[in-house]
């Protein structure tokens, strides 16, 4: 986690002293998306070839994509309700 | 959304079909480490250069530690009503629903203290809670807000689903998607640890 930490920081550090650098805006937009478009195709190849999951997807696969829709609605509406309360709607 | 799709998509036909070479498969788990150091650096580079986001902070002020408290117990709740429409006990869906996005820890987590099969589900419902944060996340935003989207993501909304949450938001949630991510990802040990005693 500190090292995620220590990344955030050192690019919010870099991405301060090129503030005005439009070349450094589009270095910062390069790599969160070619980050993340990496990590997903990293994420669908450990899932392609992990044998065990494609054994057990017709036993757990329901019940998986069950618990996880739920928690995740879940954590969304109350965070939404609690976000009402405080009358803190976040600006869009 | 179309580029997530065809990325995970293909990496999950590559696996599927071996076209990649052995040596990837070798350095996946660096080079995975790699990619998340850099998409969190580049959101660190365009988080500096938006002050909105920290007059976002700002306004939300202590409040902030609350968001992530408020969603775990959300998720844990709906957990809870799971155990009730399946065949899992209770016990087993607090714990597997821990995991708060936190696929990899989750799945290991459980596998040793509670069992195999239970570690296996704890590792696909975090993966599929993942996948469902990289798809709907930009609806939650317009529908629900902006603490709904960050907290939709759990404990990844600190690292794979900070940049969707910094470009969906134009930056503004970053703040809150790393200390939401950071809180969610402490709590994991702990929650798992404490549910699977009861197993």
């Amino acid at each position: 986690m500190w090292k995620i930490l220590l990344a955030l920081l050192c690019g919010f550090f870099v991405g301060k002293i090129g503030q005005n650098s439009s070349f450094l805006r589009r270095v910062g937009r390069v790599f969160t998306t070619g980050g993340l478009l990496f990590l997903l195709f990293a994420m669908g190849v450990r899932l392609g070839m992990d044998e065990s999951i494609r054994q057990e997807f017709p036993r757990f696969g329901s019940l998986a994509l069950g618990c996880a829709f739920a928690s995740g609605v879940g954590a969304a509406v109350l965070a939404n309700v609690f976000e009402r309360l405080l009358g803190r709607r976040t600006k869009r | 959304m179309i580029a997530i799709f065809v990325s995970l998509f293909s990496g999950f036909l590559c696996g599927f079909l071996h076209l990649l070479p052995a040596s990837f498969s070798w350095y996946l788990d660096s080079m995975v480490d790699g990619a998340l150091l850099v998409l969190v650096f580049g959101v660190g580079m365009e988080l500096a250069s938006n002050d909105e986001a920290f007059r976002e902070t700002k306004r939300i002020g202590f409040e902030i530690f609350l968001l992530p408290l408020v969603a775990m117990r959300g998720s844990l709740l709906r957990a809870l009503g799971v155990a009730v429409f399946s065949s899992l006990r209770v016990t087993e869906s607090l714990s597997v629903a821990s995991g708060f996005g936190w696929y990899s820890l989750s799945g290991v987590l459980l596998a040793r203290l509670g069992n195999p099969s239970l570690g296996l589900l704890a590792f696909m419902t975090n993966v599929f809670r993942e996948i469902i944060t990289l798809f709907g996340v930009g609806w939650v935003y317009r529908v629900l807000g902006g603490w709904a989207a960050v907290a939709l993501g759990g404990a990844t909304s600190m690292d794979t689903t900070l940049g969707l949450l910094s470009r969906i938001s134009e930056g503004r949630l970053v703040p809150l998607g790393v200390t939401s991510g950071v809180v969610h990802s402490l709590f994991v040990p702990i929650c798992i640890a404490l549910f699977s005693r009861f197993l």
